[in-house]
């Protein structure tokens, strides 16, 4: 069977990590002043924020219910 | 699914950057771009890196990176309870704590794992540092190195590094980067035994120095260059190419050749099991090997039971029928995919060197996509095709073709 909140949670966790870490490059971008720390932020963003609306959900209704009933 | 799944999210959200910023303002190109850093391929569609933002720059090997982050997890700990990625030799029969795993549990092996990757990381870094990189060069090289990817922040590659310190550097840790992580965590632990005890490890070694000396025999001869740089040339590319990196710092298209055929059956070597590497790995080719040299003894002794042993121990015949099942298809693979891109309008040598380096995630091929060129001026529709063959080689096929059979969604 597939469990399709549960995919949906480890795809959030996936997008959050990578939002995470795109914050290196943000640290680089504004050290060297190149003109794309707007850019990685937005991006990085829009990363936790999907992630986040993936990941949060089922991780609270677990943090409710338990974990049979929430999934 | 899930493992295929998360390939592909991380590409499609890891290409934001690009796309965002302008350096990349095509969809093709930017998936190409982002799959190439994430399946630690090292293909490029950029013409001229040097230009690129130093934040793009290292996103583009942070990709790489996190590519290896994922795939040493993969294949150590995710791949074997599938029964997929080459390693299952060492574990598929023993479901519980053996002396080849790191640790029972899968969260700790992964744990022991990455930090080993985590702690090379930092140290080629530094290493390449005092070797005379700026900080920013070595941060992204030592990313692009222990990952087997191969990007880097200039047009030249490593040949733009011409010291031989960097070089040699560069060439000693792609070889650990392609060695199992499993047997570095032994070295680390200081048994040295075990790992020279690895049937893979040793048909890495001496394949990888006989290539070298091969080669090496012929280029000296051939070419006017001085004993050391011939040396270091010739070492510097096929540890870049067998551990699947594609750095470059010579154009082997050009020695002669038969030379650039050996070069291209490089493409389809691999490193070990369990590393960051990927195309078809030893452990399959020594399956494969041993297997065929026992068929004869089986033919002249048709009543014996002839046992295949890697490490010492029995392989069964359901491993060896997965390895067997593994290489045919990743042979029609390569031949189908060589059809499509030759009837896409490419010329048959390019369209062989693109898949194959597409399927082995190495980078550089042979034809127009050669160790000094890109893939910039293939068309949507071949960058597509590609990317899908770079994510179809680094997921050990069966992971996602799997998804196209009927009996997977029935079963589910």
């Amino acid at each position: 069977m597939i469990h399709y909140k549960a995919i949906l949670k480890v795809m959030g966790g996936l997008m959050m990590l990578l939002g995470i870490l795109m914050f290196p490059s943000i640290a680089f971008a504004y050290y060297y002043q190149s003109g794309d720390q707007i850019t990685l932020i937005g991006s990085a963003l829009i990363c936790l924020t999907i992630g986040g609306t993936f990941f949060f959900p089922l991780q609270i209704r677990i943090r409710i219910y338990g974990k049979g009933k929430a999934t | 699914m899930i493992v295929a799944l998360s390939w592909v999210i991380m590409s499609v959200f890891g290409m934001m950057p690009y796309l965002l910023s302008g350096t990349i303002p095509n969809y093709a190109d930017a998936i190409f771009e982002t799959v190439s850093g994430f399946t630690t391929t090292g293909a490029s569609i950029l013409t001229d890196i040097e230009i690129l933002p130093e934040g793009i720059l290292l996103w583009r090997s942070m990709t790489q990176w996190i590519g290896g982050l994922g795939i040493i997890v993969l294949t150590v700990a995710i791949f074997p309870l599938l029964g997929i990625g080459g390693i299952e030799l060492f574990v598929a029969e023993s479901p519980g704590p053996t002396s080849d795993k790191v640790h029972p549990r899968i969260r700790e092996t992964a744990k022991r794992l990455w930090l080993i990757y985590f702690g090379l990381t930092l140290l080629l870094v530094g290493i390449y540092y005092l070797e005379g990189m700026s900080f920013f060069d070595a941060m992204n090289h030592a990313l692009t190195t222990m990952s087997t990817g191969g990007f880097s922040t200039k047009n030249n590659s490593m040949a733009y590094f011409d010291s031989p310190m960097i070089q040699y550097t560069a060439v000693f840790f792609m070889f650990l980067a392609g060695t199992n992580f499993t047997l570095i965590y032994f070295a680390f632990k200081g048994h040295f035994k075990r790992v020279w005890a690895s049937d893979e490890f040793r048909a890495y070694f001496i394949s990888v120095g006989l290539l070298v000396i091969g080669i090496f025999a012929a280029v000296y001869f051939l070419m006017d260059d001085s004993f050391e740089k011939s040396f270091r040339d010739v070492l510097f590319q096929v540890v870049s190419l067998v551990t699947t990196t594609g750095y470059v710092t010579a154009d082997y298209t050009v020695y002669s050749n038969g030379l650039t055929i050996i070069f291209f059956m490089t493409l389809f070597m691999g490193a070990c099991a369990g590393s960051t590497s990927g195309g078809i790995k030893f452990i399959r080719h020594l399956t494969f090997v041993k297997n065929s040299t026992l068929e004869f003894k089986r033919i002249v002794h048709p009543r014996a039971v002839i046992p295949l042993k890697i490490n010492g121990e029995r392989v069964t015949g359901k491993v060896i029928t997965h390895i067997m099942n593994f290489l045919l298809i990743y042979l029609m693979i390569f031949v189908l995919g060589s059809i499509v891109m030759s009837i896409a309008g490419y010329d048959l040598i390019t369209s062989f060197g693109a898949v194959a380096t597409s399927m082995g995630n190495v980078g550089p091929g042979i034809g127009r996509v050669g160790p000094v060129d890109n893939f910039a001026f293939f068309s949507p529709f071949a960058k597509l095709f590609l990317s899908f063959l770079m994510l179809l080689g680094r997921l050990e096929l069966f992971t996602i073709l799997i998804l196209f059979t009927p009996y997977f969604w029935r079963a589910n």
